[in-house]
């Protein structure tokens, strides 16, 4: 047990540490980490926890460190989860509301930054891929149609992404006996 | 500071929808209404949520705790933000194991998982395009090549993607510095 919540708070630490700018940049690394790597949860679980952390309020990538800690060690484990992720942060905010100047001006800052957002986007691409794979061997055309249709939507558009989310759950609701499960 | 935690606490279960939600609520609520930063502030506060790792709410209550009462208060600022989805994510995760029975509970969650895997996918199309255009417009064609490369020995090595994203990240920045000096040559 000890040695889980230590594993997540590292994993968490290094992935949050990472991932610039927030959001859904963190759940293909997590997809990969938790699900390809540690073999902790199944793809179709990291989804539904992305689903439910982006209907609660706040930020995703916590909701979701909440609900993998509380589903590997309980309390303890939620809490390592959510102290890992929000560490890097904290941190790095906490240093620079000091020295805000310095840090934007300085040109190895700025090629360290240039260097692990193309690194951050190989993984991106690389999971986020897999992951529509996976949706589109399922062979359910519903689901395929969602998919599309959420991408092009978010991509497009400046709606919040909660609003697709909550109608893809209904259109799922509703169309729910007529497919085979 | 209780006053800063209680109104974080309140930005926190507000703010459905991702960060831009939460800063539009910080802009209406400690910009405007109290006053505690100023609008430039929040502006630079938005850059350096792009360029520094987290969730811009983290981000922006850490930031703006240690401007009004140093590290207390960004840590007091943090917890309180994060409070509400923690506990209301738990709740849900919570009853969803008491519907795994129910199949059209399920066939909501197979629907459901194929919209996040959309959304996914168009977080990580702009992920890679901000990346390639980060170095600057000159620097796109080395970007792209560079991201290319990377992507062929990841998916050919197989190693962990924190080691992977370390290592890589710490060799093209190398690079971009190194770069002027053998442009000189």
């Amino acid at each position: 047990m000890g040695k889980i919540c230590w594993k997540l708070f590292s994993s968490m630490l290094v992935l949050s540490g990472l991932t610039f700018g927030g959001g859904f940049v963190i759940i293909p690394l997590m997809q990969r980490r938790f699900v390809d790597e540690l073999g902790w949860l199944t793809q179709e679980e990291i989804l539904d926890m992305t689903a439910f952390a982006r209907a609660s309020p706040g930020a995703v990538t916590v909701n979701v460190a909440v609900q993998v800690g509380a589903r590997m060690a309980g309390a303890a484990g939620a809490l390592c989860g959510v102290l890992g992720t929000i560490l890097p942060p904290l941190a790095v905010l906490s240093v620079i509301s000091l020295c805000y100047e310095a840090f934007s001006a300085s040109p190895a800052v700025a090629a360290l930054l240039y260097g692990l957002r193309l690194a951050v986007a190989v993984v991106v691409a690389d999971a986020a891929s897999s992951m529509a794979a996976e949706v589109l061997r399922g062979g359910d055309r519903l689901r395929w149609a969602v998919m599309g249709a959420v991408f092009l939507l978010s991509l497009t558009t400046n709606t919040g992404t909660v609003w697709f989310l909550a109608g893809s759950a209904l259109l799922g609701w509703l169309t729910a006996g007529r497919e085979k499960l | 500071m209780t006053a800063l935690a209680l109104r974080f606490l309140y930005i926190g279960l507000f703010s459905i929808g991702g960060g831009l939600s939460a800063i539009s609520l910080i802009q209406a609520e400690i910009v405007n209404k109290l006053g505690w930063v100023t609008a430039e502030t929040l502006v630079d506060l938005m850059a350096i949520a792009e360029m520094t790792p987290g969730p811009i709410a983290v981000n922006a209550a850490s930031f703006v705790g240690m401007r009004l009462y140093g590290l207390p208060g960004a840590v007091a600022a943090t917890c309180a933000c994060i409070l509400p989805g923690c506990l209301i994510s738990f709740l849900i995760s919570q009853v969803n194991d008491r519907l795994q029975k129910n199949r059209r509970w399920q066939y909501m969650l197979k629907v459901l998982r194929a919209a996040v895997t959309g959304v996914i996918l168009s977080g990580g199309l702009t992920i890679v395009k901000n990346a390639l255009y980060s170095g600057g417009s000159g620097l796109v064609l080395m970007s792209a090549v560079l991201f290319c490369g990377g992507l062929a020995a990841y998916r050919r090595w197989k190693c962990s993607p924190m080691v992977f994203m370390l290592a890589m990240g710490t060799a093209c920045g190398i690079l971009r510095l190194a770069l002027p000096l053998f442009l000189a040559l």
